[in-house]
């Protein structure tokens, strides 16, 4: 209760005083808006950096799930939230879709890019059939058969995204099937109800090593360890870069010396070793790249995104 | 729930009879309301964008959907109108229906007081809106006396300002807050 | 195996892990008990703590975290006719009028070894037939789906009440009022008219909340000229035989067997789960039952099959995350996220690379059962108290609590006006009486229908896929046959006493 008057004690002086110092942020809980639900790829990765961020600034970092709209409704009261640096959220390749198809106005320049966090590699998978059974094969049956090979995304969704860059690249036609989120996909994978699908590491290297399905292309410049035997897209004839990346953004118009402090925090974070192994576990790799590198990233991604959107317009 | 079962409703069968048709009446304007939206939504969900992705739109369900509910709407209210007509008297309907409001007077004002609650939440704060809403609550329903007044303090006290710092606190889950006391 | 049988066991019987799976287990019970509050919810809330234990301890802790909120959800149910927890919906019928009738102990204790028997079975399955159900599961396409909960909507029938019209168009509006929102394939928003109230749809929890509670609570303080204000909900009777009890659900064997190996299928299903199981549970029941016109009265089947039910999906829903690492529910999410951040990776191969923890989480579901059980009979005394708050504490504070559930579910300002939209149209539906459980089941089974009859026909455009499938054109015509066996049972009721059935009003 003390602590609390103290606290609120100190913010009045502060806010007499003009802007926050930079060397005392954060001197409260830091609220990290994640709009996604509990239990999913963003969840879990953004949690583990909670968790290292807490224990790095010696504040609580309460997650706080917005689920809805893919993502859309919790940035939106994000958006809504004072530029102060306590509160925080995360956007990923989903959000520059969402901007490309009209379902939200939000952009990745509607917020202050701090810091890209983790970077998860994506596999084309493929179901056990008759007709193929690696990238080549795949390729030459869609070719001969256009639109047979039955492919699992979220509709408009980044899996949707980078289908169509594949497909786009080898000159190549899927018929698409929704589902909503990996799991589902692998599953509907593992019980051939689908010929493919992207998939990681966390949700289908185990049935990979069972037989059960078999990664055929891996969307990184370079092979992964995880799964050292799958060649990568440029290895097949075309450099693609499919990977889901989580950053960290804080409301546009924070002052710039706390978004600076955050940054410099986030870069102790992620050399912990603690949360790197975590990050590893969850078949995700911890990476960072700070405000400049992390903005000039989006922007690329943003023209790739941008060219392809029309393939995904329903 | 405890309705009195076929015994005594027989015993004054008229009563109940007249009493059956004022509630069938009311029924029949649900189904009214429910029947004219339904309508309007299956019009709506038809003029949703279809999909180049799938052989069924948007639309397609919530069309279907909306139509089977105005069929039935349509069922029940011709089946509420012959009831009507079979069981007479609508006499004596504006004091029935104010009997009603009557019975359910804390009902509608405990609502009422929960909406001007929720409106609020966001203005002023979980713990103060929280407070004032118990308190004319516990009041509405137990009417005002000494003894009253104290047991609702305290039970206000602790539901509002005991909860939100246990959620504050112990689980870190942030209620409301309120413009007012940002912070 | 038995070395890593044993290594499991070990590691659940150190004294912390029982310590910790014990205040677990009490506060899953209690957060599932408060009307709003939900296990997921619970779940969350420990996950943070569970980083810093070992994966077995954790994940132990989560389960008896989930076990005591599949039972919890009974005590409001019981007592004050809002179901506690989605998968509580079912209790209210039977286990509230018995409580009313002046046995509030008799209804907990039934409800409280039904779960723990539910549980058990679940546990057993669990461990013998993990592998084989969760290939079926798997198996399972998007036409199964969909004739699965065609048949699941049959059951509005059983759950009708009064007029098997106002049940059907109950059942439909909840239906339609799931297809407000984001549209489920590619997000597009749909009849939200543009208002940022129905942007994100209308979330499960918020209607059920809505529907049950608020309009429950609206109701108890209606004043029907018999000056007791201030009374309390249930006459004063705490009394409750923990033993004769036990026996009185042992001697339903085949209801307890049965609605525990629905709440195993159904929670081995990835996406259903125990809101729907404990439905389905009441409704079999209610059907092979010789004495139908009983159930809704205060029957002591009812409350077995519905408790049974939703406790067995804990140990079914365990079935494809163990077997496949395919989580069958929002909560088996959290529990695969915490062990993958433990390095164990969760999938077809968990079983053979790490069996101890396999074995070890077969244990925990045993010990997690048996802690819920004595901590529930223990504080029994207790939850009856409840019944004794006079009527000015409980509705104001419970809506307190529902407010704070809706709004904790996804953080949003703008479910609170929904929640209180919702209330009244309850409220209303309830004075006509409409019955309000079909409506819940629309909401709960139509995206599962849209989905996978619109992901069916994008795999493949041939409508007559449904009936060339086998298990969907089983479960197609077992469609067939409930909706004739349900005309014919209705008939035979109007038969019997149809002034009777007319005549009840709403309240």
């Amino acid at each position: 209760m003390f602590r609390k008057i103290a606290v609120a004690a100190g913010l009045m002086a502060a806010a007499i005083a003009g802007p926050a110092q930079a060397q005392d942020y954060p001197e409260k809980p830091i609220e990290f808006i994640v709009p996604w639900g509990p239990g999913g790829g963003s969840d879990t990765l953004m949690r583990i950096v909670a968790q290292g961020l807490a224990d790095e600034t010696g504040q609580a970092v309460p997650v706080i799930n917005m689920p809805g709209v893919g993502g859309n409704v919790g940035l939106a009261e994000f958006a809504k939230r004072p530029a102060d640096g306590y509160t925080i959220s995360q956007v990923h390749e989903g959000l520059l879709i969402s901007n490309g198809t009209g379902i939200t106005d939000l952009n990745w320049d509607s917020f202050m890019p701090i810091a890209l966090v983790t970077s998860s590699p994506q596999y084309l998978t493929l179901s056990k059939n008759d007709n193929f059974s690696n990238f080549e094969e795949m390729v030459a049956y869609a070719k001969e058969n256009p639109g047979a090979v039955r492919a699992g995304v979220t509709l408009a969704g980044v899996p949707h995204l980078h289908m169509a860059m594949i497909e786009d690249a080898f000159g190549i036609e899927f018929s698409y099937v929704g589902y909503e989120g990996t799991g589902q996909r692998i599953r509907a994978l593992v019980g051939g109800n689908i010929d493919v699908a992207i998939g990681d590491v966390s949700s289908a290297g185990q049935f990979v090593e069972n037989g059960d399905l078999v990664f055929a292309a891996v969307g990184m410049p370079e092979r992964t360890a995880e799964a050292p035997d799958v060649p990568t897209f440029t290895e097949l004839g075309h450099a693609l870069d499919l990977a889901v990346t989580r950053g960290v953004v804080l409301p546009k118009g924070t002052p710039q010396d706390v978004a600076d402090a955050l940054e410099a925090h986030l870069e102790t974070v992620m050399q912990n070793d603690d949360v790197r192994t975590k990050i590893q576990n969850v078949g995700s790799a911890p990476v960072f790249l700070g405000q400049d590198e992390y903005k000039a990233y989006l922007g690329k991604l943003s023209e790739t995104v941008n060219r392809l959107v029309g393939k995904l317009e329903g | 729930m405890m309705s009195p079962n076929g015994k005594s409703a027989a015993a004054d069968a008229s009563a109940s009879a007249a009493m059956r048709a004022k509630t069938e009446l009311a029924r029949l304007i649900s189904y009214v309301v429910f029947g004219l939206g339904s309508v309007y939504l299956s019009v709506r969900a038809g003029q949703l964008p279809t999909s180049r992705w799938e052989p069924l739109g948007a639309g397609s369900f919530p069309k279907l959907v909306f139509a089977v509910l105005a069929v039935l709407c349509l069922i029940a209210a011709v089946r509420a109108v012959v009831d009507i007509r079979k069981g007479g008297k609508l006499d004596g309907l504006g004091s029935a229906f104010c009997q009603w409001i009557k019975v359910r007077r804390v009902s509608f004002a405990i609502f009422g007081l929960l909406v001007v609650y929720l409106l609020a939440l966001p203005v002023v704060g979980f713990s103060l809106a929280t407070f004032v809403f118990l308190m004319i609550a516990q009041l509405l329903i137990a009417g005002i006396s000494k003894k009253t007044i104290i047991q609702s303090l305290i039970a206000a006290l602790i539901f509002s300002v005991g909860l939100n710092m246990l959620f504050a606190e112990v689980f870190n889950v942030f209620l409301p807050r309120g413009v007012l006391f940002a912070g | 195996m038995l070395d890593a049988f044993l290594a499991g066991a070990h590691q659940v019987f150190a004294f912390d892990t029982l310590i910790y799976m014990l205040i677990g287990s009490v506060a899953g019970i209690v957060a599932a008990a408060i009307p709003g509050f939900t296990v997921t919810m619970a779940i969350i809330l420990t996950l943070p703590l569970t980083f810093a234990m070992g994966p077995l301890q954790g994940v132990s802790v989560m389960l008896s975290v989930y076990v005591g909120g599949y039972t919890g959800g009974l005590i409001s149910a019981a007592l004050l006719g809002i179901p506690g927890t989605p998968s509580s919906v079912a209790t209210t019928f039977d286990a509230y009028p018995m409580a009313r009738k002046g046995e509030p102990g008799r209804a907990l204790s039934l409800g409280i070894w039904s779960s723990f028997f539910g549980t058990v079975i679940s546990t057993i399955v669990l461990i013998v037939a993990a592998p084989p159900l969760a290939l079926i599961a798997v198996k399972l396409g998007p036409w199964e789906y969909f004739a699965l909960i065609v048949f699941a909507l049959t059951i509005v029938a059983s759950l009708v009440g009064n007029s098997l019209l106002r049940g059907l168009i109950a059942g439909v509006i909840g239906l339609g009022l799931a297809t407000v929102g984001p549209d489920p394939m590619m997000g597009r928003p749909r009849l939200t008219f543009d208002a940022d109230m129905l942007m994100a749809g209308l979330p499960f929890l918020v209607v059920l909340i809505g529907i049950f509670a608020i309009s429950q609570l609206m109701g108890e303080v209606e004043d029907h000229g018999k000056g007791k204000g201030t009374d309390a909900l249930i006459p004063d009777v705490i009394e409750f035989k923990t033993w004769a009890v036990m026996r009185e659900v042992l001697m339903h064997p085949v209801n307890l067997v049965r609605s525990s190996l629905v709440g195993v299928f159904i929670g081995a299903l990835p996406g259903a789960g125990g809101s729907i199981a404990n439905l389905l549970a009441y409704d079999q029941a209610k059907r092979s039952s010789k004495n139908p016109e009983e159930f809704g009265k205060g029957t002591p089947d009812g409350v077995i099959a519905s408790e049974a039910g939703n406790s067995a999906t804990a140990g079914g829903g365990l079935i494809p995350m163990i077997a496949l690492g395919i989580p069958g529910s929002a909560v088996d999410a959290i529990l695969m996220a915490a062990l993958m951040v433990h390095g164990i990776s969760v999938g077809p191969r968990l079983i053979m690379d790490n069996a101890d923890l396999a074995y070890g989480m077969f244990v925990a579901m045993a010990v997690a059962s048996l802690m819920m059980l004595v901590v529930c009979v223990l504080s029994m005394r207790l939850f009856l108290r409840v019944t004794d708050i006079p009527k000015q504490f409980i509705v104001p504070t419970v809506m307190i609590c529902c407010v704070i559930g809706a709004f904790a579910l996804n953080n949003r300002v703008t479910d609170l006006y929904l929640l209180g939209a919702i209330g009244l149209v309850g409220y209303g539906l309830k004075s006509l009486d409409y019955p309000l459980a079909p409506l819940v089941l629309g909401v709960i089974l139509g995206p599962i229908a849209e989905t996978n009859l619109r992901r069916a026909l994008m795999s493949d455009g041939d409508w007559t896929v449904f009936f060339t499938r086998p298990i969907s054109a089983v479960l197609l015509a077992a469609a067939v046959l409930s909706v004739i066996f349900s005309v014919r049972s209705v008939l035979k009721m109007r038969k019997k006493d149809r002034p009777a059935t007319d005549e009840q009003d709403g309240d």
